[in-house]
């Protein structure tokens, strides 16, 4: 519950009326801490980017709920891809090895291939996603909310603190 | 729509400034977790770190309390430092490499014991490799043992099966092969066929015989003549096939005969040998003794240097060429960290100078203090360049004239590896062996100890010398298992021999692949026992061996005679065969050379 609030007042504060646009922008951005190791220097930059960029918070942390599932069950792909092309891909090895040894760049650990190949996938994900997500909540606020509202649980959600989250995607 | 947000800034300057705080305020224990972790990885038992004390701007780390547990003994530490202290390189750990300028580490102790077991519940696959393999490495050293059991025990020689006999299969294998040698040989004799074409020679021979330009005229002397040429072509290329067949029949015999004297004969020799340890006799021979007496103590006190030098192997491995190394702990999967070492680079680790004050407590001969440094530990020696050296030197002895000094250097920068040790010890409390095939405990008391260790790539060769002249022997309870009244007997003369010697030396030698080198132990003690065996029982365990041959002889005698008769038989026919018709085509030839001549009469007809 004190997550709740905390995250209610932070919606509250930073973006509470998003445009579908805004929305889809923070649900592909907050994808990257669901898909990529949370605990990766890179992400630092991303929340950072998170809360500078007016792009919807909630839509973030929407992102960030998604996705954690599917980075957990997708480890095994992104160790794949971050193999080929750390380990198999020779013509890239001289820009491993110049990042290897560049500071700060050095602490990024794109050297491991969950970091790396999870992160690449995301690069590849980050523009279909935001599409797909804008398409998707504008919608749903032209055509399913209407009809959401007139649904009696609906109506009893509405009225508890989660609907404060909800709010983030009514039209 | 603005696509900055500006109000934004406050909670992100919030959160790094409270990142920062978390950071500083948990700096200490994450090295402390850090130390722990890695280093209980690496050693395959429990690493415990009392406190960390880090202070990133002035780069200076101290590590608190260590405890390095033995993994072959969790109550007891390995090794135990109270303070280290290490400066650090900062511009390196902005490319997360470690170079440490100097690290001094006081008060190291060895050997202490621990309040709690420093065994791990559950190990992960990687924990311990290196330990876990020297360990399966003295297990697997072979090492003789010395029995008394067998001795005045009834010789069963029946107790010899046939079936654990190597030359009966090996004599068997020769016969079978020597069969279908034959039978291949004398099927390619029988492709070429050279008998039609010696039998058409000999006809064409024969029709020209006192044929010359005369008679046959100048066109029928030369159609003669072209066609006795052509016969001899073809005689020259059937003559080389069956010469091809001869040399192919010559060497396969050759093997065939070589497996029957050689073969054989190393057969007999590993079926006297597995048929006299069935009778479980005592090896006489000083040479076998030393190994049974001292081999598992050679073993155990090299296991650790190698455990070391393998250590250094798999964490200072030569060259350039991309590491790759398993991923950090995480909830997610962890998948692999690769290395991209560069020239001229830092290296991801490198102490520089360190320098350690042991001390060696209590009041025995070693107890004193001791001065150790390293130079140049790094994971990666070729970017580093330089070897990696040790020394370690006493600086005051507690009690009595002790000398301790050890050197060392492991050249990793190319391949072959190049590692060397050289330690030597006076004054020091030795080992304590058990002997049970003399029914008793040796302890060597106080000497010196010697080693010097130089490996090459995989190959290892090693010295290592202990020698004392203030042993005790002390009389194990109990008798020989299952040993008659000559066995008894005979450890009671063993006895007698071996209490008697004051002074004793082991001088122990390794050599060859370090997964399997060969040993070789020389005592005075294995020459006393030797002699003493050779003298009293020399003659019982003749006998039992003259019996334990002749049964041996007698049970492959049949096998091998008809192993010899069947290489024999191949010999007298195939080889023989072959002969035969390379003698009748090589007449033939002689025959139409002879006729071509009388033909033309030295005259350039006939093409």
């Amino acid at each position: 519950m004190l997550l709740l609030k905390l995250l209610q007042s932070l919606i509250k504060t930073l973006n509470s009326e998003g445009t579908p646009g805004q929305v889809a922008a923070g649900i592909a951005l907050g994808s990257v801490f669901g898909l990529t190791p949370l605990m990766s220097p890179h992400n630092l930059v991303f929340l950072a980017l998170a809360m500078v960029l007016n792009v919807s918070f909630g839509g973030v942390m929407l992102g960030w709920a998604l996705f954690v599932p599917l980075g957990f069950a997708l480890d095994p792909v992104f160790n794949a891809i971050g193999t080929q092309l750390l380990v198999h891909t020779p013509t890239l090895t001289p820009v491993w090895t110049d990042w290897y040894n560049a500071p700060i760049i050095a602490l990024s650990r794109f050297n491991n291939t969950i970091v790396l190949g999870s992160f690449v996938f995301w690069v590849l994900l980050f523009l279909p996603l935001f599409f797909l997500a804008r398409w998707g909540v504008g919608e749903y606020r032209e055509r399913v909310y209407a009809r959401l509202e007139k649904i009696r649980l609906f109506q009893v959600v509405k009225a508890s603190k989660l609907y404060n989250l909800y709010k983030l995607f009514r039209p | 729509m603005k696509r900055v947000r500006l109000k934004g800034l406050i909670p992100l300057v919030l959160f790094l400034v409270a990142l920062v705080v978390a950071i500083w305020l948990l700096l200490d224990p994450l090295v402390k977790w850090g130390v722990e972790d890695v280093g209980t990885e690496l050693v395959g038992a429990k690493v415990d770190l009392a406190s960390a004390d880090v202070h990133l701007f002035k780069g200076s780390v101290t590590l608190n309390g260590l405890q390095v547990t033995d993994p072959a003994h969790p109550m007891t530490n390995l090794v135990q430092a109270e303070q280290i202290v290490a400066d650090v390189s900062l511009a390196p750990l902005l490319e997360k490499k470690l170079v440490l300028d100097t690290v001094a580490v006081r008060r190291v102790r060895f050997g202490t014991l621990r309040k709690t077991s420093g065994a791990l519940a559950n190990p992960g696959p990687n924990t311990g490799a290196v330990a876990r393999a020297v360990s399966d490495w003295a297990d697997r050293m072979h090492l003789p043992s010395l029995s008394l059991a067998g001795l005045g025990q009834v010789v069963n020689v029946a107790a010899i099966s046939p079936d654990s006999l190597t030359t009966l299969r090996q004599a068997k294998q020769i016969a079978e092969s020597a069969d279908s040698a034959k039978t291949a040989w004398l099927e390619s004799l029988t492709a070429l066929n050279p008998k039609p074409h010696i039998d058409s020679a000999a006809a064409l021979a024969e029709r020209l015989k006192g044929k010359n330009i005369g008679t046959l005229g100048l066109a029928g002397a030369r159609d003669a003549a072209q066609s006795v040429k052509r016969t001899i072509d073809s005689l020259t290329a059937l003559d080389g096939k069956l010469k091809a067949l001869q040399a192919d029949v010559t060497q396969g015999v050759g093997r065939l005969q070589s497996g029957v004297t050689d073969g054989l004969a190393q057969a007999r020799q590993a079926d006297y040998a597995y048929a006299r340890s069935l009778l479980k006799l005592p090896a006489i021979a000083a040479p076998d003794i030393g190994p049974a007496l001292f081999g598992r103590m050679v073993t155990d006190k090299i296991a650790p240097v190698l455990y070391w030098l393998n250590l250094a192997q798999k964490y200072m491995p030569p060259g350039l060429a991309e590491r790759l190394d398993p991923g950090p702990k995480r909830m997610r999967a962890s998948g692999t960290d690769a290395r991209f070492p560069r020239e001229h680079a830092y290296p991801t680790f490198l102490l520089r100078f360190g320098e350690a004050s042991l001390s060696l407590g209590g009041q025995g001969a070693a107890a004193g203090n001791y001065d150790a440094k390293v130079t140049g530990v790094t994971s990666a020696p070729t970017l580093y360049g330089k070897p990696t050296t040790f020394t370690v030197s006493r600086t005051a002895a507690a009690v009595g004239p002790t000398r301790v000094r050890a050197a060392g250097m492991l050249d990793h920068v190319r391949r072959p590896l190049r590692d060397s040790v050289d330690v030597s010890a006076d004054g020091i409390t030795l080992p304590t062996v058990q002997i049970g095939a003399l029914g008793a405990t040796l302890d060597l008391g106080k000497g010196s100890s010697q080693l010097m260790l130089a490996r090459m790539g995989d190959s290892l060769s090693a010295r290592w010398v202990w020698h004392s002249n203030d042993v005790r022997w002390t009389r194990q309870g109990g008798s020989v298992a299952g040993g008659a009244g000559v066995a008894q007997a005979a450890q009671e003369m063993l006895w007698n021999t071996i209490s008697g010697l004051k002074d004793v030396q082991v001088e122990a030698r390794l050599s060859g692949p370090i997964a399997s080198p060969r040993l070789a132990i020389g005592t005075n003690v294995a020459d006393a026992v030797s002699q003493s065996l050779q003298r009293q029982l020399g003659d019982k365990v003749k006998q039992a061996e003259a019996q334990v041959r002749a049964r041996v002889d007698s049970l492959v005698a049949s096998q091998v005679s008809a192993a010899r008769s069947a290489v024999d038989s191949v010999r007298s026919t195939a080889q023989q065969a072959v002969a035969e018709q390379r003698a009748k085509l090589d007449q033939a030839k002689k025959d139409l050379e002879s006729r071509l001549k009388s033909l033309v009469g030295g005259l350039p007809i006939g093409g």
